[in-house]
């Protein structure tokens, strides 16, 4: 074998190097210029956000409140109800990559969990946004319907698809996922303030528990938010598909979020190229995760080919819906797929931000893939028989932005209240020391 | 003794660690070993016993060169005697046919695809911690990969035996393979018993490649060891009986052989990382992939119970779930009966492999509400009746609940919820998943209602189809039994064979966590942001990769 020139491998390694301590070489800065924004910070964006978020809620109420029909009505609603789903799917997955990394003992995660516990302690917006269901509830659950009460099916699943006890179920739901987010944001604020290392053994405990209640309530709350629109409808792995779509969302969230605060001149050196690195390697691998389980939901019921499992199918595969599907498909699994197989794509920021908000984007049309077609369906003895054309209207955008964008104010509003990190956590020292070392 | 350590100076200086080291962790009833810190400002270490390089190599290459221990040659006659059943149990059934088994017209899959499906999933747990833990940069997979690797190779084999002879026709195996014959008839690509095929040759294939590449600068350390004893002391040594070869002869002959020309170069090392990290990123989706398929050799059957869309991601829990147990269930003897093995693989390990069992086993217990509740819920009186009628009923029941009906296989239902959803719940609580017995215990369970699992899934769901007359119970033969019992003999006693001659750690990849590896590091602790951090560089030498410092090893 002949010998490479000495500077060959000296070249090599030195790129190496030079790629992996770039971001490491000044001294760690965690004074609050570099640690908090003032209280004022982004005061504009925020209003306006808050202002476009009620004027399209108000937009959408318009168009459903003057609809000239039913159809009309429905349409407003669902558009809605992908919204407050989309919202809600970004808290849920926010809450969980902080349960897990608390579970787990992440140590590498300590500077950007501040963020994801900020959207998770949004929570409450969850039960605003679900309010206004008391008004148009029989739009999205077809079962309450007077003329569904006969139905076969029903009849076989009232003891489940009740009024009252759906009331309780959304409840219960919604104050576990807040119980929860609170105990991880107030511990961890607790720290910043005491910097008692038992919090963080508090914190852990608190998830365990947390991971249990999250995993059952997310998926039930899937089957009755989601599925049960389409009454007759039922996979198992639904719970799993609206999971591996919330925590994908969370993790786009928190590169956007902390690229935001880092473009504004925060968090210089306390999340790095490293971070980003594994943040982009989480991207990727819930990204396999989220196309893993939509194939195995989708495949098994081509394959098995059962009337009662594809008929919701079908219907979002026909009148132009597949084009969704296939958008889906390429956007949402294979172009994301392929661009973060590239390690230079995982450590650039703005290509991975891109993705980010890509993936954001692609998660609420999975989420319109699945909750839309309900808006213009037919039905033929309470089974699903043609989604009609897809029909995007203006109230398809103001649905989901009204929702979107107030929970985008909310954000910001919680970032100014408290250090952009946990300042006094134990770990901190693990996470800005992070390194991939290859 | 001295003269056969003339690495040990050049490692030590290396590493920098010519001042003579702090006390080793002092024993403590509140942290056992000392690993099972709680401060959260602290890692536990994940080599104890304050060795250094040196020692791993020889504890490690010990296990090879003096053996195990005195109860290896015992353990090995008994276990070989059991997997000497099995080729037994298979010729008999080839020679005989498959009426030997409890087969009928009803039940034509029983135990035959419950083992194959059992021993699959054993080997996931050796790719998860291998492939998936290394990707995740989970430090203390170093002490374990290895013997999981190990494990998995050995169930696939246990795996692979069983499809092939169930089949009927043994001799018509080769169908199994896309080989196309004279008549133009070719494989039913769509079916996914082929992908199984598929799937399960290529999960053996690249474990047996990432297993093999991995112990590759282990055998070049094996060989050097042999190698410099016999050019110290070419006439003495071990001999063996009759035909009077040196041992290390036989060793350096057959390490060197194995060890592909290695030789510790630093360009040897870029490429072995490369390569790893790819193998790592290659059998990741295996993990997922192989179980999957597994699922799918039934979820796409439009059978009650087996059609359930949940099956892949269940399945794939399951087998790292079973898998965890399995390996367990190996390393806890091990860890005692192995000198020195306890300061390599700590209790820390152990509570860290008994909180997976918990989160796998709660994934389980999950899909298993799923499946409950999406049959009650679809309305669909098939699949409750398999789940109540086939599975859930006991007798005790029957009258006051079951309207006079009860499941026939309720048993080995319970045995599985209890085995697989109720044992775990003891890793809630400290005291159970810090105790070895219980450790033992749960892992024991496991492993049967694992089992179990695979059996009820198989059996519930095929022994009654839609017509009662078509409703047959299976029991299984004593061949049946038999074969099983086999098979664990079997994989036993490859995994004694790979105790004894095989390196059971990497050691360059223990030596890379060990706390000596730090230069730096001041005993254990991490410290606080004010004290540390004051300059990166340092984290250049704090984790290099095992390379420099286990070159010169051997």
């Amino acid at each position: 074998m002949t010998a490479l020139p000495a500077d060959t491998i000296h070249d090599h390694s030195a790129s190496n190097l030079g790629r992996t301590f770039a971001s490491h070489t000044g001294p760690i800065d965690l004074s609050p210029a570099n640690t908090t924004v003032p209280k004022s910070w982004a005061n504009g964006p925020m209003l306006l956000l808050l202002a476009l978020g009620l004027l399209c809620l108000g937009a959408t109420a318009y168009a459903g409140w003057s609809a000239e029909d039913a159809k009309g009505l429905k349409h407003a609603v669902l558009s809605y109800h992908v919204g407050v789903m989309a919202v809600t799917t970004m808290m849920l997955g926010s809450l969980v990559l902080v349960m897990i990394s608390r579970a787990v003992q992440a140590g590498w995660s300590t500077t950007f969990r501040r963020q994801s516990e900020n959207v998770a302690a949004l929570m409450p917006l969850l039960a605003l946004f679900l309010l206004p269901y008391l008004f148009f509830a029989p739009k999205v659950w077809k079962w309450m319907l007077p003329e569904s009460k006969g139905d076969f099916l029903l009849l076989a699943k009232s003891w489940y698809l009740n009024e009252p006890f759906l009331a309780g179920r959304i409840i219960f739901y919604v104050l576990v996922f807040c119980f929860f987010a609170y105990k991880q944001f107030t511990l961890s604020r607790q720290q910043d303030i005491t910097g008692d290392k038992a919090l963080t053994n508090k914190a852990q405990f608190w998830a365990m528990p947390g991971l249990l209640f999250f995993a059952l309530s997310a998926a039930f709350f899937s089957f009755d938010l989601i599925m049960s629109m389409d009454f007759h409808w039922f996979s198992t792995m639904f719970g799993v598909y609206f999971f591996a779509g919330s925590i994908l969302s969370g993790v786009a969230l928190v590169i956007l979020i902390t690229a935001i605060l880092r473009a504004s001149g925060r968090l210089k050196g306390l999340i790095t190229r490293e971070h980003y690195h594994d943040l982009g390697k989480l991207l990727i691998g819930f990204t396999i995760f989220w196309a893993y389980i939509a194939f195995s939901q989708y495949f098994l019921i081509w394959y098995a080919n059962i009337p009662e499992e594809t008929a919701w199918m079908l219907v979002r595969t026909n009148n132009g819906w597949q084009n969704v599907g296939l958008v889906i498909i390429l956007g949402h699994f294979v172009l994301p797929f392929l661009i973060l197989l590239f390690r230079s794509v995982k450590t650039k920021m703005r290509i991975l931000v891109l993705l980010a908000c890509w993936q954001l984007l692609m998660h609420v049309v999975d989420l319109f893939w699945q909750i839309r077609p309900i808006t213009f369906m037919t039905y033929d003895s309470g089974n699903p028989v043609s989604a009609g054309k897809v029909g995007l209207a203006w109230v398809d955008f103001t649905g989901i932005i009204g929702p979107v964008a107030i929970f985008a104010a909310g954000i910001i509003f919680m970032v100014r209240r408290s250090p952009l990190i946990p300042i006094k956590d134990p770990r901190l020292s693990e996470a800005l020391n992070h390194k991939n070392y290859v | 003794m001295s003269v056969l350590r003339p690495d040990e100076s050049a490692a030590r200086e290396l590493a920098g660690l010519q001042q003579p080291l702090a006390s080793a962790v002092p024993w403590d009833p509140a942290t056992g070993d000392g690993t099972l810190v709680n401060d959260p400002a602290q890692r536990a270490p994940l080599v104890l016993g304050n060795r250094d390089f040196h020692s791993i190599t020889e504890t490690v290459c010990g296990y090879v060169e003096k053996g195990p221990g005195r109860w290896w040659n015992p353990a090995f006659l008994i276990a070989a005697h059991v997997a000497g059943l099995m080729p037994l149990m298979i010729i008999y059934l080839i020679i005989t046919g498959v009426g030997v088994w409890g087969l009928n017209n009803q039940v034509d899959w029983a135990w035959d695809i419950t083992n194959f499906v059992f021993w699959i999933g054993i080997g996931h747990a050796g790719t998860l911690i291998s492939a998936i833990l290394c990707l995740l940069k989970q430090k203390w997979r170093t002490s374990i990969n290895r013997a999981a690797e190990a494990m998995t190779i050995f169930a696939v084999i246990c795996a692979g035996t069983f499809p092939g002879i169930h089949i009927g026709r043994v001799w018509m195996a080769w169908m199994l393979a896309p080989v196309p014959n004279s008549n133009a008839i070719w494989s039913n690509f769509s079916s996914p018993l082929l992908w199984d095929v598929f799937a399960v040759s290529t999960y053996a294939t690249v474990s047996l490649l990432f297993w093999y590449m991995g112990m590759i600068p282990d055998f070049a350390t094996l060989r050097d060891r042999a190698a410099l004893r016999l050019g110290l002391n070419p006439a003495g040594g071990q001999r063996l009986p009759i035909i009077n070869v040196s041992v290390d002869m036989i060793r350096a002959r057959v390490y060197g052989f194995l060890s592909m020309g290695w030789r510790f170069s630093t360009r040897h090392w870029i490429n072995y990382e490369k390569a790893y990290l790819m193998l790592a990123g290659i059998s990741t989706p295996l993990v997922l992939s192989v179980h999957s398929i597994v699922s799918f050799d039934f979820a796409t059957s439009v059978i009650p119970g087996w059609h359930t869309t949940i099956f892949p991601p269940y399945f794939v829990a399951g087998a790292i779930f079973g898998g965890f147990a399995m390996v367990l269930l190996l390393i806890i003897p091990s860890r005692e009966l192995c000198p020195g093995m306890k300061d390599i693989v700590t209790r820390r390990h152990l509570e860290n492999m008994a909180k997976i069992i918990l989160l796998t086993g709660m994934m389980v217990g999950f899909a298993y509400a799923m499946e409950f509740f999406i049959a009650a819920y679809s309305g669909n009186k098939f699949e409750t009746d398999v789940f109540v009628y086939n599975r859930l009923m006991p007798p005790f029941l029957a009258d006051t609940l079951g309207g006079g009906r009860y499941a026939p296989y309720w048993w080995a239902y319970w045995a599985m919820i209890f085995c697989n959803v109720v044992t775990p719940q003891v890793f809630w609580f400290k005291r159970g998943r810090q105790s070895i017995p219980v450790i033992f215990a749960v892992a024991f369970f496991v492993t049967i209602g694992m089992w179990f699992e695979r059996f009820v899934i198989i059996v519930t769901s095929l022994h009654r189809a839609f017509l009662p007359g078509e409703w047959h119970m299976f029991f299984p033969t004593l061949v049946d039994i038999l074969t099983f019992v086999g098979s664990i003999g079997t994989f036993l006693t490859l995994y004694l064979l790979f105790m004894r001659f095989l390196p059971q750690f990497a050691m360059s990849e223990i030596k890379a966590v060990m706390p000596q590896a730090n230069p730096h590091a001041h005993g254990h602790d991490h410290h606080t942001h004010d004290d540390h951090h004051a300059g990166g560089t340092h984290a250049a030498t704090k984790h290099s990769p095992n390379t420099p410092t286990t070159g010169g090893e051997a």
